[in-house]
């Protein structure tokens, strides 16, 4: 765990009340300052002069992380996985996204198609681009070397399966830069550790119990390898192991378990050959703790779902993404085009934001501060009321915008009518649906409605 | 460097309560979903399908092609549910919008009866998620019931009303709070202080859809079970999540016109609804309820497997 401020300042002059306490010679006014930065480790502790062994020792202990932070890809496009520090996301949150991996074999003769396919995937969802992260190619046959190149040409991180030692060895002479992830199946942990030391890219440990695994890391380790990621291979309780491989690594501190996981979804579902059934088991895996997850089967719609539930899970709950309260124009508006008004929680805003533009029809949407809540949840926590809504309309100048003056409120909030017509007496206050979905309908009668009247 | 692996197996204070659905237990086990070694209970999660008495143009044309013709009668639908793999049958009762309230409960009671004789799965009866008819609705449900069933979803305002008439006839409750963990256990205290059976409440802590504020039914659900575990009496029932009817008004269940990524639209509403349910079950549900059969198929065989 790590130290806090004041942990950390019972052992600086200050804190033990030495004649060399608040020497500022660190750069910051008093030992607690300074305390409070190394706490964050925002300086490194040699800046102090006075640091006691004993402090040092402490620090180094406690940044031995729980989970490995393993990073792999080209420089420019680097992954990072692992580096979690909590069980589940509601403790703090979790940090690195689960890596989506596709698998392509090297004689496949759809190779450069699928490949295309996967390199160009990229999907937009509340302001983030879902893209696959990485290709894993497995070595099945003579032109699996060329297959490596076409890969590195592509922003896509390469992750390498062979059981061919020798030849990943001469490969990885050439494209050590392109920092692949190596998986040798079948080879020995000192060939595998080998590798990782003699061109510091990360490997895969593999074994089909937790004990094998915990066998081979710890001889990786004492081999002073630790850019690892580890695999169970077997399908039976695989939930529950993972589990408690994450558990011995944020709970118990323990080292030889403290590497980043990746799941074959092929390994756990032999036998279930539906694609819907392995996205199922790869969906269950985001949640519980695979830092890469390798599918074998590219369906846009199912790794659209797939990287929505990523989005979902790796989310911060401490921070939920936030639009800033203002008027925002959705396409060529003028001083008809009707305002609608909603919250400030990110979600919110895009999907109401992508029907009116879906609508075709130009309108001002009005984004309320609302701490990033829903319209429901910010209505019952009384942060998005009659008043809240007239505050921003006045603050916004939607009377110099418009000529009209009418507002539409989501349908879930009908019920605040009164209260914004009672805040906003010049305005038509107008009950729009309840489902974003509906916007466009609504919208195109509600402007002939207007035409009419 | 210690190297010796120790399994973290852990002990929860509590387990989860038994709810009795004829038959079938919802809820009993002893730790987080799929962690066998930890559960002393052979209980296994609950997969229902829901049908409704009033079938809107906004239900989903890709529904209708998977159960046919049979949704315009409420009875035949529930036999078809049954028949498609069914653990556990839900009967929503959506009246809301009807004009003649009265008349339309008078009906309501015949269909619950009618379908309550056709099927031999557990039934929940779900309202019409409007107060003013819920609370109208369900105790007359409640009281025509021929037999033992789930009533709900009675919520913060409509509790008092509703309780004390399913509290008479002994059915199971269902109580709903927006995705708040003091708030559910809130509600639980109030209804269990009228004097209702804590064994006989189901928690729905509400739930968003995939891409739809599904992190936080993930997470509400994450602690409740963990403050059950931890010792938690008015948090350890189980927790249903209404899945289906959240996943299928999600645009990605129903628009066509959308970017060439988003796939299929057929296999994208499927699992929509199959990775919402399979994060809810993650998460701890005890019972997840579905639209489609094929996700009910591939949710069943999921649970087997895990």
């Amino acid at each position: 765990m790590a130290l806090t401020g004041l942990q950390i300042f019972k052992y600086l002059p200050g804190g033990k009340k030495e004649k060399e306490a608040n020497c500022k010679k660190c750069g910051f006014p008093t030992c607690m300052a300074f305390a409070m930065k190394l706490a964050k480790k925002e300086v490194p502790f040699d800046k102090c002069e006075y640091i006691s062994d004993e402090l040092k020792g402490l620090l180094e202990e406690a940044s031995v992380p729980q989970q490995q932070a393993v990073k792999f890809g080209k420089a420019d496009k680097e992954i990072t996985i692992g580096n979690e520090t909590v069980m589940f996301r509601h403790d703090k949150t979790f940090v690195n996204s689960t890596c989506i991996a596709i698998k392509l074999e090297s004689s496949d003769p759809d190779f450069d198609k699928k490949l295309a396919k996967i390199a160009a995937y990229s999907v937009e969802r509340v302001g983030e681009h879902l893209k696959i992260d990485a290709v894993v190619l497995t070595d099945t046959d003579n032109t699996f070397k060329e297959k490596i190149s076409k890969i590195t040409s592509t922003d896509l991180a390469l992750i390498l399966e062979s059981s061919n030692v020798e030849a990943i060895e001469e490969i990885l002479a050439d494209i050590k830069a392109t920092k692949p992830l190596v998986f040798l199946k079948d080879a020995k942990t000192e060939q595998i550790v080998e590798i990782e030391n003699k061109f510091k890219v990360p490997v895969v440990i593999s074994g089909t119990s937790i004990e094998e695994i915990v066998e081979k890391s710890s001889k990786a380790l004492e081999s002073k390898a630790e850019n690892l990621v580890i695999n169970l291979n077997k399908q039976k309780d695989l939930i529950q192991d993972l589990t408690y491989i994450r558990r011995s690594a944020i709970e118990n501190k323990f080292r030889p378990l403290g590497f980043p996981v990746i799941t074959f979804v092929d390994q756990i579902a032999s036998n279930t050959l539906n694609p819907m059934e392995r996205i199922i088991w790869a969906s269950t895996l985001i949640c519980k703790y695979s830092n890469i997850l390798v599918l074998d089967n590219f369906d846009e719609a199912l790794i659209y779902a797939l990287l929505t539930l990523r989005q979902n899970i790796y989310t911060d709950p401490q921070k939920p993404l936030q639009m800033e309260p203002k008027v925002y124009p959705i396409g060529d508006v003028d001083k008809n085009s009707p305002i609608l008004v909603t919250t400030n929680f990110a979600l919110t805003y895009f999907v109401v934001a992508a029907e009116i533009e879906s609508s075709g029809i130009p309108a001002y949407l009005l984004i309320t501060p609302s701490d990033g809540m829903s319209v429901l949840t910010a209505w019952a926590a009384s942060k998005f009321t009659g008043e809240t809504i007239a505050k921003a309309l006045k603050e916004a100048k939607l009377e110099e915008l418009v000529d009209h003056r009418s507002i539409l409120i989501p349908g879930y909030v009908g019920n605040l009518k009164e209260e914004v017509e009672e805040e906003l007496p010049d305005w038509d206050i107008v009950i729009a649906p309840n489902e974003a979905v509906e916007i466009p309908d609504f919208l195109r009668n509600y402007k002939t409605l207007q035409k009419i009247g | 460097m210690n190297i010796t692996y120790n399994q973290p197996v852990k002990e929860s204070k509590l387990s989860i309560r038994q709810v009795k659905l004829d038959n079938l237990i919802l809820g009993g086990e002893f730790s987080l979903p799929f962690m066998k070694k930890e559960n002393n209970f052979n209980s296994r999660p609950l997969v229902a399908i829901e049908i409704q008495t009033i079938i809107t143009e906004k239900y989903s044309k890709i529904l209708h092609e998977a159960w046919g013709d049979c949704i315009k009668d409420p009875v035949l639908w529930a036999k078809k549910a049954q028949e498609k793999g069914a653990d556990v049958l839900a009967v929503r009762f959506n009246i809301a919008n009807i004009e003649d309230h009265d008349l339309e409960i008078e009906k309501s009671k015949v269909i619950l009866n009618q379908i309550l004789k056709a099927v031999t799965i557990p039934v929940i009866a779900v309202g019409s998620d409007r107060d003013e008819t819920d609370i109208k609705l369900l105790p007359e449900l409640a009281k025509a019931a021929e037999r033992k069933c789930t009533i709900g979803l009675v919520e913060e305002d409509t509790y008092k009303e509703i309780i004390p008439v399913i509290k008479e006839t002994g059915h199971n409750v269902i109580v709903r709070t927006p995705i708040d963990i003091n708030l559910a256990k809130e509600l639980n205290i109030f209804i269990t202080e009228m004097g209702f059976d804590p064994n006989k409440i189901i928690i729905d802590p509400n739930m968003g859809a995939l891409g739809y504020g599904l992190d936080y039914a993930y997470s509400v659900i994450e602690r409740i079970r963990l403050a059950a575990f931890d010792g938690d009496s008015m948090l350890n029932m189980p927790v249903v999540t209404f899945v289906g009817i959240e996943t299928w008004k999600a645009k990605e269940s129903k628009s066509s016109n959308v970017p060439k990524e988003w796939g299929d639209i057929t296999t994208r509403a499927i699992s929509w609804e199959c990775i919402t349910a399979s994060s809810m079950l993650s998460a701890g549900a005890d019972m997840v309820v579905l639209y489609h059969p094929e996700s009910v198929l591939y949710i069943k065989n999921f649970i087997e497997k895990a």
